[in-house]
């Protein structure tokens, strides 16, 4: 079981209704969940828009130009997409790719 | 918010005119099939178009002088089978007295490594054994570099080769279409500075002057030329992940919806020259300018690494240009 | 977890795109105030009693920029008088929400506002722009009025020098955009720190070697005020494909970013190429390469009811102008003079629609 806090911001809101932050409880299954794997059951559960605009082209990852932030730490120093997602943790989605 | 100053539908979808692609550009009779997106043209049209084309990029260098010897760097790839059949068609045409001739002695050979084959035939270059090669190349930190450092060597080896076997000139087999590619990631490469070397039409290295016949031919074009010959086309090779390949998907990407990308590509390496304020300074890997006197990224860089760390700042390798310095060399 | 690779105390926060240093928070700001200073001072961007105008959206770029300013300002005592200058294009449901951040903006950051609407400076917004030309073409009339206004209401202003947000990230994308479009005279131009001809204020780009993952990471930490939407009206167009590539090169190596500017700073004109000359636009002043300025021409067009005048090639628009027998004398005017030449009289217009535009400081 994995609770998790999410947060969006810099325009990712927009692909979730508006809502910058949410709780969510991961379901329990057999693989550990990854970021790799929150984002597709993101897609898939919660993504209310285009799914292009948050997930990578190639189906694993982000789409380049968001940022992830785990725990207030860059996803980048926590092993990135493969990084193992505990209980708890709080994960701030932000794009960069809306105008500023 | 948008923060752009414009110019983003500068380029609209090109939309064919059924009328004009009916008819072909050059001879106005019905046309047999249609090139760009909007050019009708006939087989013969075209095929004079294409050879002509090739004629007139080699012929307007005024690089070559009679009884040259030239020789042709082979691969497998589309830009050399086509090669193989334009060179084919103009020693046919250098036999009449009518047109206008350029004599030269065309010799073709495989390079890898630092070896190479020669041989005399367009037909026996055609089937072709892989030369292994003795240089090992020490290992690179990604596939960018990689497949950047293999091409620089191949090139370096041509040229080394032509020299010993007493070439003046080399033919490459490079597509106006590869070289779109290359100009991309050369720029984001750090390579701005060199795109003459990369992508013009001639390159000079040791007394070899090596050219690049096909560089206003886009793959679309030459395709349909060996089609026409019924001539198999070769199976179009893409890179791994790396830059190489990004650049090489963007490119081939938006050419599909706009087909002057390409030509305009190269047109612009064209009008672009190396900043020639700094004396000049010569990279020891690659050959090409090394700019020395623009103050600007890499002074940037120096300040965020030297901002960012205790650590002593590794010397910088002397006489490098900034791409070629993140390249391991022996 | 990684600790900072600058103090080696804290814990990283932050993996830095151009070197791949880990940095704990106040290491990065640290580093991103200095390179920004850094920037400033070396390129000579400000002299001591510079009156400096701060473009600011309300977006991300603009934020951090106008942070920054008013943060190095008063640290390294650059002696600049500082405002805030936004522009109001007249989008519904838009600019509301982010001329409401720039006004919280003024307050956090202890900086006067002003604000300069299209409607002051043109007489048209560009809601009406788009009902009468459609949403191919707004960003055409869009970036060109937007370009000039912020000119115009620097002029007006009397400021010295302007700043925009523009960061590395989009710097890197006008360089490929200029290589697909063959624009050679502004690949000259887009890697200058400083813009600007005779007769237009300079505006720089402090955020020049800045990647914008750092400005959006700096914007979170220190939990800056800014407002982000997609702009209702641009479409999925061409620039998006440059920006898509710039995104996937950094995800293979950040350095590239860097080095495509690098790129472009090491390019020049081969000797021989023809540029196109610039001259100034007979009707209003502003730097043009054609007889009448763009938007001149665009604004004729709207107020002659013939919309995509602007839009399109030179050739056909001279064409349309002249059938149109366009005169100084139209009956709506189309801007005021951007440059004023003492020795030049504005020509008189007819024009009841032209406005001053005031200042109410």
């Amino acid at each position: 079981m994995c609770d998790i806090s999410l947060e969006f911001a810099g325009g990712a809101e927009l692909l979730f209704e508006s809502r910058k932050k949410q709780s969510v409880s991961l379901p329990p299954q057999d693989r550990p969940w990854t970021i790799d794997l929150l984002v597709k059951w993101l897609a898939k559960n919660l993504l209310k828009g285009n799914p292009e605009m948050f997930i990578h082209a190639d189906g694993s990852g982000v789409r380049p130009g968001i940022l992830v932030l785990i725990n207030e730490i860059d996803w980048e120093l926590l092993g990135g997409k493969d990084y193992r997602i505990q209980n708890n943790d709080s994960i701030l989605f932000v794009s960069t790719l809306h105008g500023g | 918010m948008c923060s752009n100053s414009g110019g983003c539908e500068s380029l609209q979808r090109i939309v064919p005119d059924e009328d004009k692609t009916k008819k072909c550009v050059s001879c106005k009779q019905l046309s047999e099939f249609v090139l760009r997106k909007v050019n009708g043209y006939c087989r013969p049209c075209y095929l004079e178009a294409c050879h002509h084309k090739f004629r007139s990029t080699v012929g307007k260098t005024k690089l070559m002088k009679p009884g040259d010897r030239v020789l042709v760097w082979q691969n497998s790839s589309l830009g050399a089978a086509a090669m193989r059949h334009l060179l084919e068609v103009l020693e046919k045409e250098n036999e009449t007295a009518l047109k206008k001739k350029l004599q030269f002695e065309f010799k073709f050979a495989l390079v890898e490594g630092y070896d190479g084959t020669i041989f005399n035939d367009f037909k026996i270059a055609e089937r072709w054994r892989r030369i292994s090669s003795d240089a090992a190349e020490p290992p690179q930190r990604n596939s960018t570099l990689k497949l950047f450092n293999e091409s620089l060597v191949s090139q370096k080896a041509v040229i080394e080769f032509a020299r010993k076997h007493n070439f003046s000139k080399v033919f490459t087999c490079d597509t106006g279409s590869d070289l779109a590619h290359i100009m991309l990631t050369s720029i984001s490469l750090g390579r701005g500075g060199q795109l003459p070397d990369w992508t013009g039409v001639s390159l000079e290295r040791d007394g070899v002057v090596l050219l690049r016949p096909l560089r206003e031919f886009t793959e679309e074009e030459l395709d349909r030329y060996l089609k026409l010959y019924s001539i198999e086309v070769p199976t179009q090779k893409r890179s791994p992940s790396s830059i190489q390949r990004l650049s090489q998907d963007f490119v081939d990407g938006l050419q599909a919806d706009f087909p002057s990308t390409v030509p305009t590509i190269w047109r612009t390496a064209d009008k672009i020259a190396a900043d020639s304020k700094s004396p000049l300074s010569v990279c020891d890997h690659c050959g090409c300018f090394n700019p020395t006197d623009v103050v600007g990224a890499m002074q940037a860089l120096e300040i965020s690494a030297e901002l960012s760390t205790t650590l002593k700042l590794e010397k910088q390798i002397p006489n490098r240009c900034h791409a070629c310095r993140q390249i391991s060399i022996d | 977890m990684k600790s900072c690779t600058k103090c080696s105390k804290n814990i990283a926060c932050l993996k830095r795109p151009k070197t791949g240093d880990a940095l704990c928070r106040e290491c990065f700001f640290d580093a991103f105030e200095q390179e920004i200073h850094w920037t400033i001072t070396t390129f000579n961007l400000f002299s001591r009693g510079d009156y400096v105008a701060i473009a600011a959206s309300g977006g991300k770029d603009s934020t951090v920029l106008a942070h920054l300013m008013k943060v190095l300002n008063d640290r390294y005592d650059y002696g600049l008088k500082l405002v805030l200058l936004s522009i109001d294009e007249g989008i519904t449901g838009y600019r509301d929400d982010s001329l409401e951040t720039v006004k919280r903006n003024e307050l956090q950051y202890g900086i006067p506002l002003k604000i300069l609407s299209y409607n002051d400076l043109y007489g048209w917004t560009m809601d009406k722009i788009v009902a009468a030309v459609g949403k191919k073409s707004n960003c055409t009339f869009c970036g060109v009025f937007r370009r000039q206004a912020l000119d115009r209401g620097a002029m007006q202003l009397g400021v010295d020098k302007i700043v925009t947000g523009h960061n590395a990230d989009d710097i890197a994308e006008t360089v490929i955009m200029n290589v697909l479009r063959g624009d050679i005279a502004r690949l000259q131009r887009c890697t200058s720190i400083v813009t600007g001809s005779e007769g237009l204020i300079p505006r720089s780009k402090p955020f020049k070697y800045t990647y914008e993952k750092e400005i959006v990471m700096y914007a979170h930490f220190k939990k800056l005020d800014y407002f982000s939407t997609e702009c209702i009206y641009s479409p999925n167009a061409y620039r998006g494909h440059a920006r898509a590539y710039i995104k996937n090169l950094e995800l293979q190596d950040p350095l590239s970013i860097l080095n495509i500017i690098y790129s472009g700073e090491c390019m020049s004109l081969r000797e021989g190429t023809k540029l196109p000359s610039k001259g100034t636009c007979s009707r209003c002043g502003y730097i043009s390469s054609q007889e009448v300025c763009k938007a001149c021409v665009m604004l004729e067009g709207l107020n002659k009811g013939v919309p995509r005048l602007g839009v399109g090639k030179t050739s056909k628009v001279i064409k349309k102008m002249e059938q149109l027998k366009l005169s100084e004398d139209s009956d709506r005017s189309p801007t005021k003079p951007v440059v004023s030449h003492s020795t030049t009289e504005v020509p008189s217009r007819k024009s009841s629609v032209l406005r001053e535009t005031t200042l109410e400081w």
